[in-house]
C-alpha cells in the first residue's frame, strides 16, 4: 500500500508537469489537528514541507511531508482519571487543489497519502485521505501564505481515525516552465 | 485541460468512497470495573466480565469492528516473599469456576502480562504501561468483545510461591466503531 501511494504521488506531481507550463515551489506549514470521535488521543500540533507544482491557471498538485505530535488523552472513570499518551503521525502524500489563480484565491483541495501512527502499543501505517478548503494570499511575487481547513481521515479496513486540521503556511515559487526570458 | 477540473472532485470522491461512512465512525472508550482481585496461596482469582452492562459497549456493538487500545489498570500489590510476574487469562465462562493455575492455562489464552512485580512492593499501572502488555492476547479479547461479551478473565502468576492483590482494578478498551 505504501508503495501505491508513492507511485500515485508521483504520478499526481507529473500529470501537472508533463501537461504545460509549470511553476515548482517549496512550502512548509504549521498547524492544529483535533481528533474527531476519538476517545484515547488529544489534539496534535502538526508541522511539514510541501512542494507545490502549478498549472497554472487550475490544478496544483503537492506532494508533502508532514509530522504530528499528538497530546495526552485523560479520561475521567468515576472519580479516577486516566491518561493515555497521544497518537504521533507522520507521513507523506499529495493534495490536489483547484487553484483560481489571483493575489487572494479560494481553492477547494484533496489528497492522498501514507501516514505511520504510533505511541506505545501501537505502531501502524494506515492510508490516509484528505479534503478540504484553503485560501491563498500572494502579497507579493512568489509568495503565497496558505489559511487551509481539512478533514484528514486515516483508514484501516472498514474505520478511520479523523482529526479535522488548521494549518498555515507559507510557499515560495522557485522555478517556471518553460522559463521566461 | 478542461477535464482537469474535474481531478480535484474526483479524488474527493474516491476518498469519500475509499473511507466508507467514516463520518459516522469513531474510537470509543469502554470501561469495566474489576474490583478488587485477590490471589492467595499460589492460586488464581477470577472476575466474571459481562460488557453488555456497559451502555457504551451494548450502545455500538452491532458496528464494533475492532479493538483501537485496551488495557488492564489497577494498584497491583505484592503482598508475597517472591518477585512475580502477573498475567491476565482470559477464559470463555460467564462466572468464575477455576480454582488453580493449571486448570486456567488448560481451558483458556493468555490476554496480558507478564507484568513485573517485586516482592513486597506494590505499582499503580497506566494506561501506556498496561497496553504494550496485551500483545497476541488482544485477538482472542476482540473475539470475545465482538461475540456474547461474557467471559472471566484471572489473574495468576506461573511459577513459585506467591500472593497478590489487584486493587480498583479495571479493563479499558477503546473500540472501534463503524456504521456497516
Amino acid at each position: 500500500m505504501k508503495r501505491t501511494v508513492l507511485v500515485l504521488c508521483v504520478a499526481l506531481s507529473l500529470i501537472a508537469t508533463v501537461a504545460g507550463a509549470a511553476t515548482v515551489g517549496i512550502g512548509a506549514f504549521g498547524g492544529v489537528g483535533i481528533p474527531i470521535i476519538q476517545d484515547d488521543t488529544g489534539r496534535g500540533t502538526m508541522f511539514g514541507v510541501r512542494a507545490p507544482v502549478s498549472l497554472i491557471p487550475l490544478v496544483t498538485v503537492e506532494p508533502y511531508f508532514l509530522s504530528s505530535n499528538g497530546s495526552s488523552k485523560d479520561q475521567d472513570l468515576g472519580g479516577v482519571t486516566i491518561t493515555r499518551s497521544g497518537i504521533d503521525v507522520t507521513g507523506f502524500g499529495a493534495t490536489a487543489m483547484l487553484t483560481m489563480g489571483g493575489p487572494v484565491s479560494f481553492y477547494p483541495f484533496a489528497g492522498i497519502g501514507s501516514h505511520k501512527l504510533k505511541r506505545d502499543g501501537i505502531e501502524e501505517t494506515r492510508t490516509a485521505y484528505s479534503f478540504g478548503i484553503g485560501i491563498g494570499i500572494s502579497p507579493v511575487p512568489k509568495f503565497t501564505l496558505h489559511i487551509r481547513g481539512e478533514i484528514d481521515a486515516a483508514v484501516k479496513d472498514q474505520t478511520s481515525r479523523k482529526w479535522a486540521a488548521a494549518t498555515v503556511g507559507l510557499s515560495y515559487s522557485l522555478l517556471k516552465f518553460p522559463p521566461t526570458p | 485541460m478542461k477535464n482537469m477540473r474535474w481531478f480535484v472532485p474526483s479524488l474527493t470522491l474516491a476518498a469519500l468512497m475509499a473511507t466508507g461512512c467514516f463520518l459516522i465512525s469513531g474510537q470509543f472508550l469502554i470501561h469495566f470495573d474489576l474490583g478488587n482481585v485477590n490471589v492467595v496461596a499460589s492460586g488464581v482469582d477470577g472476575v466474571g466480565v459481562d460488557l453488555n452492562t456497559v451502555k457504551d459497549y451494548s450502545k455500538h456493538k452491532d458496528n464494533l469492528k475492532d479493538l483501537a487500545d485496551i488495557a488492564i489498570l489497577g494498584t497491583f500489590v505484592n503482598t508475597g516473599v517472591n518477585d512475580i510476574d502477573v498475567e491476565v487469562w482470559l477464559v470463555d465462562e460467564a462466572t468464575p469456576s477455576l480454582t488453580t493455575p493449571g486448570a486456567v492455562m488448560a481451558g483458556g489464552v493468555r490476554a496480558w502480562g507478564p507484568f513485573k512485580l517485586k516482592a513486597g512492593t506494590s505499582h499503580t499501572i497506566t494506561w501506556d504501561e498496561s497496553a504494550v502488555l496485551f500483545g497476541a492476547g488482544k485477538a482472542p479479547l476482540l473475539a470475545q468483545i465482538k461475540g456474547d461479551g461474557i467471559f472471566t478473565l484471572y489473574a495468576l502468576t506461573q511459577s513459585g510461591a506467591y500472593a497478590f492483590q489487584i486493587n480498583n482494578g479495571k479493563l479499558i478498551a477503546v473500540i472501534d466503531v463503524a456504521a456497516s
